[in-house]
């Protein structure tokens, strides 16, 4: 209760104008008013206290956690379409309409990507309409990296080479555009079995010759 | 210049289920004259501490059935005014509080008297 000679007492209303300008806040010391000794702050306006305390304008917390609560950062003043990253126990909406991501979260127009332990996925929409999967990168009890798309394509785009220093797995349906180049491939590198669909009637090669024009190799049985 | 002389307190009041009439359901600590016990024709409370208060419990503070104070403690509180609570003979002081009889802890309010006895009226008698 405001002047009160009560002590001890709860407040049900604080309201701290910031119309006075110099040393004006709520301000937190441990373990009491001293140099080195403000360990929280909330000012309108950054400045230093008279213990020589530098504060910052907003709120400032110097030692503690932050527990059961979302963070949000905005790119400039809170707005519409201002949310540039977010830390969130769940998916929502803020107070300015944005939806975000569970997670941490950043977003950049049509994209945004959110780190949830063990993976990293990222999502195509916007702040306005919401967000839609579309791909992850995460990790399995093995220990394997797991790269997926919900339905996009994966592409590995290099200025350089890709170089796989490990086995090649594919299980679905593989095709090149380019070609070996003109080392071709060692001998003896090319080993398994050919299908039907890929290799045309069975066939046995007796002698003769035939030719090989771009990659068709054409002769008569 | 006033020469108090104190009469320190009755003791601890616990409260109780509201017997005023103004706190029907309620816990009420009522110091009642018989319970303040001070014949003194005029008489000051300079003190009170209140302690046991339930979690978010809070009270109106009566004198003689007129809104004087209000307290919402955390636990506990002491009342030490810049000017005390000025009392005649027969007077009565209530804690009205927010909480149904049945709240557990009981508010426990403890209060100091003293009076001046150089004031005319309390030499008389």
């Amino acid at each position: 209760m405001a002047g009160s000679s009560w002590t001890n007492q709860l407040v049900n209303l604080i309201i701290l104008s910031a119309a006075q300008t110099g040393f004006s806040g709520f301000f937190v010391y441990s373990p009491a008013p001293g140099p080195g000794n403000l360990i929280g702050s909330w000012a309108a306006a950054a400045g230093t206290d008279p213990y020589g305390n530098a504060y910052p304008a907003g709120l400032s917390v110097e030692t503690g956690n932050f527990t059961g609560i979302d963070l949000f950062l905005y790119n400039g003043t809170p707005a519409a379409g201002n949310l540039l990253a977010s830390v969130a126990a769940a998916a929502g909406t803020d107070a300015h309409g944005n939806q975000y991501l569970q997670g941490i979260a950043t977003y950049s127009g049509t994209f945004a990507n959110a780190m949830i332990g063990g993976a990293l996925e990222y999502f195509t929409g916007s702040e306005a309409g919401g967000w839609t999967f579309a791909a992850q990168i995460e990790t399995d009890p093995g220990g394997d990296l797991i790269v997926e798309t919900a339905g996009g394509t994966l592409t590995l785009s290099a200025a350089g080479n890709v170089t796989l220093s490990g086995g090649l797995t594919v299980s679905g349906t593989f095709s090149a555009s380019g070609n070996t180049g003109s080392a071709g491939l060692p001998n003896g590198t090319i080993n398994g079995t050919s299908g039907a669909a890929s290799a045309g009637t069975a066939h046995t090669h007796g002698g003769g010759s035939y030719a090989v024009t771009n990659g068709v190799h054409s002769h008569t049985l | 210049m006033a020469s108090y002389v104190d009469l320190g307190t009755p003791g601890p009041n616990t409260a109780g289920p509201d017997q005023t009439g103004r706190n029907r359901g309620n816990l009420t600590n009522a110091l009642t004259s018989s319970f303040i016990n001070v014949t003194i024709a005029v008489y000051e409370c300079y003190h009170i501490n209140v302690t046991n208060v339930p979690v978010g419990a809070a009270a109106t503070i009566m004198r003689n059935g007129r809104q004087y104070s209000y307290t919402q403690p955390f636990g506990g509180s002491e009342w030490d005014p810049s000017q005390p609570m000025g009392l005649f003979a027969g007077d009565e002081i209530d804690f009205l509080w927010n909480v149904v009889s049945g709240t557990t802890p009981l508010p426990v309010v403890t209060a100091y008297f003293r009076y001046d006895q150089d004031l005319a009226v309390n030499k008389s008698g």
